[in-house]
């Protein structure tokens, strides 16, 4: 290998530790930042994936009314009594938990004959009775179509996508590694930012955004990895199990023999079998009537805590009652045991095993257990992810516009990576919004509609991106920020014209779900308008960096 | 150890760079393969060497030891994976990398 380079001993592949960190790092950002931003955009939407859906089916709520878990589990069960006496599995989903329903109680189950089928209906809690399957619902995608695209993408098979994200989410974990590594002064960092002089604004804000949610993005990135673990390094348990050491067949049958007898043996060792065997024994038995046991569960959360009701073989001997809160302090959810034949509770193995811990990692990803305002901060968290990779990609190219010389015109490269800059970090947004006006623009009836929305998605930033590859330079940022702006704004007039829900009566309804859609909207929409005015209004600045050789000598970073 | 800044390298590799030859990126590119295959199989070998050992020595049962293993299998790939990039001979290179999962898999091997 020659080594042409005139600079002192260099030990690594680009220079120092710490040159070939920071080189990893930018490489890394620079190669795979537009799949991660896209990971951080769809996946950051998954937080109000239920949400989503809910606007997106344009409907308002079938009850708003409180009723008591108590009496809610009554009619789940009395329905499940009389439609699915023969089940190995009830349960019971009631609203105001995690996964925001339009106010019914939903009512599952599984049917002992395996040949047999049962579809999940829907109980009004105001008089208990099934509600009818609503022809008035937009056949939609909704939030988990967007938020299934941040580790499943779209138009490939999910296979390819899989092993995809794993790479990405790979380097994002060592792009995190490398970026902590090169910078020393995290605390500085915290507060500083210079705003208004170009790179090293840039280079703040890149900083900044890191720095504050570097909790955050180390466990979205490693709790990431977590969930798809055994997919992705199947060798230690194949060595130890049996089966394929590389799972890539079928990566996510969960169900083979070597996964069930580490599953069993897992079990074992945190001494949790009891609710992990949960095979029937075939002896029929009466299910403990359930008032004690939510007297119980009461005692232990307070009244109305109850998220999910679950019964395994509610009619046999080795039954198991499951309830599950809405939400928790804590990082999961709380769940309390119960044999479904005495009603008495049964106690779990507190014997902590890694696999736990990996659960938690994982609980912490969904963020399922998070109350409103704690869900607020993952979405903004979210945000921030996706904020500090759209500034170091910015950073990049403003970094090399100001190292050119004066007679020097910007390398293909350059130029291409400015460009799609804009047309990824503010043409997906405009896609997304595309998605919820096609949502509401297509019309009802319309076979695949739901794929239609996704189409929307990505023609539309398809679009951005052509834009910003033809338009000038200077109005590439500034024309697709107030397309942003207008189509956020537009939202709630939309839903408005095309559905029977609009903003003032959710409001008046106190629908906090779709008025909050609504709400998020034109917030967005506030936050596009203020960048776009502000990039219409100096046109000076945006002359100077386009002119940056000429105005300003490359400035290196201040000495440290 | 020299302190040097983020940004120390770019400013002098102005515009358009020279070293984007064919073997250059040839270059990258098997660094990237060391990096995601080698990783790949560096950490399994590494992984199943301390899962045996944890597991045979009873000092965890068998399915904790492999669930441990797995978690933490990450920090590892992530170093090895950075450690494709920071070492300067492309063949020294292999062959540390190669001489490690040999040795730990050869532990595996006796364990098994």
């Amino acid at each position: 290998m020659t080594d042409t380079s005139s600079t002192p001993p260099e030990t690594g592949f680009k220079g120092g530790v710490r040159q070939s960190m920071s080189w990893l790092h930018t490489w890394v950002g620079l190669v795979l930042g537009v799949v991660l931003y896209f990971m951080f955009i769809t996946g950051t939407a998954g937080y109000f994936n239920a949400e989503i859906t809910r606007w997106m089916e344009g409907t308002p709520s079938v009850s708003t009314a409180t009723v008591s878990d108590r009496q809610m589990i009554e009619m789940g069960l009395a329905v499940l009594e009389r439609e699915l006496p023969e089940a190995s599995y009830w349960g019971l989903e009631l609203p105001g938990n995690a996964r925001v329903t339009d106010g019914t109680i939903r009512v599952m189950g599984t049917p002992l004959d395996e040949n047999a089928e049962f579809s999940d209906l829907h109980i009004d809690p105001t008089n208990g009775e099934i509600v009818l399957p609503r022809d008035d619902l937009r056949q939609t995608g909704g939030g988990d179509a967007l938020y299934a695209m941040h580790y499943a993408l779209h138009y490939m098979p999910e296979i390819t996508a899989m092993y995809i994200v794993g790479v990405a989410t790979m380097f994002m974990l060592v792009a995190i590694i490398t970026g902590i590594i090169v910078h020393k002064k995290f605390f500085k960092d915290m507060f500083t930012f210079r705003p208004g002089k170009g790179q090293r604004s840039w280079l703040d804000a890149h900083n900044l955004s890191s720095v504050l949610t570097l909790p955050f993005i180390l466990m979205i990135t490693y709790s990431g990895l977590i969930l798809y673990t055994y997919q992705y390094m199947p060798s230690v348990r194949a060595a130890l199990y049996g089966g394929p050491m590389l799972d890539s067949t079928e990566p996510l049958a969960e169900h083979d023999a070597a996964n069930a007898k580490f599953d069993q043996e897992l079990a074992v060792a945190s001494e949790n079998q009891q609710f992990y065997e949960l095979v029937a024994d075939g002896k029929p038995a009466t299910l403990a009537a359930f008032g004690p046991v939510v007297d119980e569960v009461e005692k232990a959360w307070g009244p109305n805590q109850i998220g999910w009701f679950e019964i395994m073989h509610p009619h046999d001997t080795a039954g198991v009652i499951t309830a599950w809160t809405k939400a928790s302090e804590t990082f999961d959810y709380d769940i309390l045991y119960f044999d479904s034949e005495t009603g008495t509770q049964l106690v779990e193995g507190n014997t902590v095993t890694p696999n736990e811990v990996g659960d938690v990692l994982v609980n912490l990803h969904y963020g399922m257990f998070a109350k409103p305002l704690l869900r607020w901060f993952y979405f903004l968290s979210g945000l921030a992810g996706a904020a500090m990779i759209a500034t170091g990609l910015v950073l990049w190219t403003t970094k090399r516009r100001q190292a050119l010389r004066r007679d020097q015109l910007p390398d293909f490269g350059l130029r291409f990576i400015e460009r799609l800059n804009a047309g990824v970090i503010v043409g997906l947004p405009v896609g997304v919004l595309a998605y919820f006006w096609a949502n509401r623009l297509i019309p009802p009836q319309m076979e695949g509609r739901a794929d239609w929305e996704t189409n929307a998605l990505f023609i539309t930033w398809g679009l951005m991106l052509v834009h910003a590859a033809l338009r000038r330079a200077d109005r590439v940022w500034i024309d697709q920020l107030a397309l942003a702006a207008a189509m956020s704004a537009l939202v709630p007039v939309v839903g408005a014209l095309t559905t029977d829900v609009n903003l003032v009566q959710s409001l008046v309804a106190g629908d906090w779900v779709l008025a909050g859609f609504d709400l998020t909207m034109l917030g967005f929409a506030v936050a596009f308008g203020l960048t776009a005015s502000k990039l219409w209004r100096r046109p000076a600045v945006l002359r100077a960096e386009k002119t940056a050789s000429i105005k300003r000598t490359p400035t290196m970073e201040p000495a440290e | 150890m020299k302190e040097v800044s983020l940004d120390a390298a770019a400013p002098r590799r102005s515009g358009k760079s020279r070293s984007l030859t064919p073997g250059y990126r040839l270059e990258i590119l098997s660094r990237s393969i060391v990096a995601i295959v080698g990783g790949f199989v560096a950490t399994s070998a590494i992984c199943i060497a301390v899962a045996l050992v944890l597991s045979k020595s009873d000092l965890m049962p068998r399915a904790a030891a492999t669930s441990l293993t797995t978690l933490i299998s990450w920090i590892i790939w992530s170093c090895v994976a950075m450690w494709a990039f920071y070492e300067r001979r492309l063949w020294r290179l292999a062959l540390q990398l190669g001489g490690v999962t040999a040795a730990f898999a050869a532990l595996s091997l006796a364990l098994l």
